[in-house]
């Protein structure tokens, strides 16, 4: 069931739903880092230099941009990235995970107001100091049925925000999100729920396994074989010099790792 | 009997760029530059290569974008106009620098380049840039292949049903339109893979795909032969990877070819360099400056200075540099022939525009790779396909995700500038997708006005204009492109939903963005 699915057919359902989740995140809870939590939420560690503050992108980028450019303009391009008339909203509860690198995914997100009025009612006195928060669960290899995630964190963000860059531990591994409120009291609501992401890998595959197949031209492929005794060829290195992750010793998530956000 | 091949891969790819609403747009300009100066100098080249029956192979990749702008009646009427004005002022300059003996052979030089360009344009294939390339295609010189419908960046596009299978399809018919039968390769826009990806190449009989160098690197299981062999995905498409070698030694502004001395410098330009008045004609009715095309000057060093061009010397160069990039593909070969069981095969992809437009002399610089290879013996041109043909059994892999965009993911199509466009265009396909589904066999208006519609969600979609948001370049024409056709398309939704179509106005919008005239909105089914 979504949590659409779960708004739509009412309250009482909704209870019911959290409860579930509650277990799950109790449960997730036990195995997540302590102390990764505690920096998300106090933030007191000094911010990774941003993933992105200038234009950068290399000669391949520069060359590309050559088909653009018709010699210098007369004034500079207009800094706008709003979206002009577009819809400020869509009027559905919706979050979205899409994946930038193997260690970062963005996150963007609408909790109409009558979802949001909603779950405070359901709250009621809980709902006193709620915060909006992300929680965010690995569910790598399986399917997520809202206890069963490998470990979950939880990253508070501004109110008023709709999207954030989320700093991941493990590449090659999946996400999901949900967007919900947090009572002080650590109960969690949850108010919509993601797509999975899986972040690409940075670095040669564990995998060492051979097989072969035999491509047909309009065919499927035919006779997997296994095996090889021949000699690997020495691995080239990986994008920007190298796999190492350029931000390794940053923390989770935090407000402060957000680039360049844009004002609406 | 050659030890290994060569795979040299043309990326050609504009955005959309109509503007039937103005009399002279700016950003058309760009598909006339390219038209002049990348894409008829490759049909020269391939011309002069089949003339001498020089056994050629190259993978030429035309985006289903360009194609339409090469098939569009305004747009060959427009750049007729635009390379008229071309040559007259070429013809202008020519007297004007008699008596300047370093600075008039370059002005004869463009008067000849852009008088034979028309010549090629108008006489040899009578506007009709598809023709020329499928005639080359069918005379065996070249493998053309598709790319996304739009460009759109598919790893981002993922998320909502039938967007990337919409990409995939449009490009795929698109294809067969233009060329008479399906495609076999496919140019993943920005060289964006994740897996999954190659489920929806293989559902319109593609055979290949193109990876940078690390999403074979790190593929899984791990390819043994690196990207020096193509390998299968589990669905029977097959991905080859870039080779790092060949492309800095061609990529690179510092390291690379292009940055030679002795080549023509791209930012020169006398539309700067000249009295305002002189070159008014040529420049927009705003009297903006902007590239003439007309540069006299070669890139001298790094500093301001730059010396008069001189196009011997410059040609003495692309010899020089055509001689080495074989001679290191050569030796390439042999080092590898010896450590692997099959012959291995370089992969070189570049963008066609490199080619000409940025890099002036790169045409010529191809044609002498291409000649050297025909006559090289141990290492050959091949395209993608051939090397299939001749070696069809291949390790089972898939690639990881990848592009070959900056930092090698998705960062420069999904950063703090352009982020806010996948909120609009996920909530666009989703709406579009649904009301598809509602409508599954619509009356004519209906149909109309959701093709309308996916229509302007496909142009919203290209990777273009998340790339110029994200590079600070022409940002406001990408934003306002973005905007203008998710507007449409909801504004098309409205219309359908309200059972309200406003015949008037979709006919000016089908008008307008005429991009795919036998689109079904039923491919988002």
């Amino acid at each position: 069931m979504t949590v659409g699915d779960a708004l739509a057919a009412g309250l009482g359902t909704i209870g019911g739903w959290i409860g579930c989740a509650q277990g799950a995140a109790r449960r997730v809870g036990e195995v997540v880092d302590g102390l990764l939590n505690v920096a998300i939420r106090q933030d007191p560690v000094p911010a990774p230099p941003s993933p992105r503050s200038t234009p950068s992108g290399g000669t391949q980028a520069e060359i590309e941009e050559a088909k653009f450019y018709l010699g210098p303009r007369p004034s500079p391009p207009s800094p706008e990235r709003s979206p002009g008339e577009l819809p400020r909203a869509y009027g559905h509860d919706r979050i979205v995970l899409l994946p930038r690198d193997p260690w970062w995914a963005f996150a963007y997100w609408e909790v109409t107001p009558m979802t949001r009025l909603r779950a405070l009612r359901v709250l009621g006195a809980e709902g006193e100091g709620a915060r909006e928060v992300l929680r965010v669960y690995d569910v790598s290899f399986i399917t997520f049925t809202g206890d069963n995630a490998w470990l979950s964190f939880d990253v508070e963000v501004t109110p008023g925000t709709d999207h954030f860059y989320l700093n991941l531990a493990r590449p090659a591994a999946s996400y999901l999100a949900e967007i919900g409120l947090r009572t002080p009291g650590g109960r969690f609501l949850p108010l919509a729920r993601s797509n999975t992401v899986t972040l690409p890998r940075p670095e040669p595959s564990p995998d060492t396994t051979v097989r072969w197949v035999r491509l047909g031209r309009h065919a499927p492929p035919t006779g997997t074989v296994a095996g090889w005794d021949g000699e690997r060829l020495p691995t080239p290195p990986g994008p920007g010099d190298g796999s190492a992750d350029p931000w390794s010793g940053a923390t989770r998530s935090s407000e402060t790792h957000t680039p360049l956000r844009s004002s609406r | 009997m050659a030890r290994g091949s060569v795979a040299l891969l043309l990326h050609a790819h504009l955005p959309f760029v109509r503007h039937p609403e103005h009399e002279d747009f700016l950003e058309e300009r760009w598909l006339y530059e390219a038209i002049t100066e990348t894409y008829l100098p490759l049909l020269e080249m391939l011309d002069s290569l089949e003339r001498d029956h020089v056994p050629t192979r190259l993978t030429l990749s035309l985006s289903p974008t360009l194609l339409g702008m090469f098939a569009d009646p305004l747009l060959r009427a427009r750049y007729l106009r635009h390379l008229d004005r071309l040559v007259e002022l070429a013809e202008k300059e020519e007297r004007r620098t008699r008596g300047d003996s370093a600075f008039h052979r370059v002005a004869a030089m463009y008067l000849t380049r852009f008088s034979r360009s028309r010549a090629v344009f108008l006489t040899d294939w009578q506007q009709d840039l598809i023709g020329a390339f499928r005639a080359f295609q069918e005379r065996g010189l070249i493998d053309i292949i598709t790319c996304g419908a739009t460009h759109g960046f598919l790893p981002l596009l993922d998320v909502t049903p039938g967007a990337v299978r919409a990409q995939v399809e449009v490009a795929a018919a698109e294809y067969r339109r233009f060329f008479g039968r399906g495609p076999e390769g496919f140019w993943l826009p920005e060289c964006a893979y994740y897996p999954g990806l190659d489920v929806e190449l293989a559902r319109v009989g593609i055979r290949y795909f193109l990876v940078d160098t690390h999403g074979i690197a790190h593929a899984s299981p791990r390819p043994v032969y690196g990207v020096y062999a193509p390998i299968a995905c589990e669905s029977g498409v097959a991905a080859f990877g870039r080779d790092p070698d060949s492309s800095k030694q061609v990529w690179s502004a510092e390291e690379g070819y292009p940055g030679d001395f002795w080549y023509r410098d791209f930012y020169r330009d006398i539309g700067f360099d000249l009295e305002l008045s002189y070159v008014r004609p040529y420049l927009p009715p705003t009297g903006q400056r902007l590239h003439t095309g007309l540069k006299y000057h070669r890139i001298t060093g790094k500093s301001d200075h730059k010396e008069p061009y001189d196009p011997d010397r410059a040609r003495e160069r692309a010899e020089a540099h055509a001689g080495d990039f074989v001679e290191a593909r050569r030796r390439q070969v042999e080092w590898l022939a010896d450590a692997m069981d099959r012959p291995p095969i370089i992969v070189c992809p570049y963008d066609a525009e490199l080619f000409g437009h940025w890099w002036f002399e790169g045409p010529l610089w191809l044609e002498l790779v291409l000649r050297r290879l025909a006559t090289a013996g141990d290492v050959v041109a091949a395209t993608p396909g051939d090397d299939l043909d001749r070696h069809p059994t291949v390790q089972l892999a898939t690639p990881s995700g990848s592009t070959w965009g900056w930092k090698g993911y998705n960062e420069v199509w999904l950063a703090g500038e352009n982020d806010w466009i996948y909120r609009h265009l996920h909530a666009a396909a989703e709406r579009l997708h649904a009301l598809c589904r509602r409508y599954p066999s619509a009356d004519e208006r209906t149909r109309r006005a959701l093709t309308q519609a996916l229509r302007e969600l496909l142009l919203a979609q290209a990777s273009d204009w998340a790339f110029m948001m994200s590079r600070h370049t022409t940002v406001e024409y990408a934003v306002r492109r973005t905007r203008d056709h998710l507007l449409r398309a909801e504004r098309l939704c409205d219309e359908v939903e309200r059972d309200a179509v406003d015949d008037l106005a979709l006919g000016t919008l089908e008008e307008t963005d005429n991009l795919f005239p036998t689109l079904d909105y039923r491919v988002l089914l």
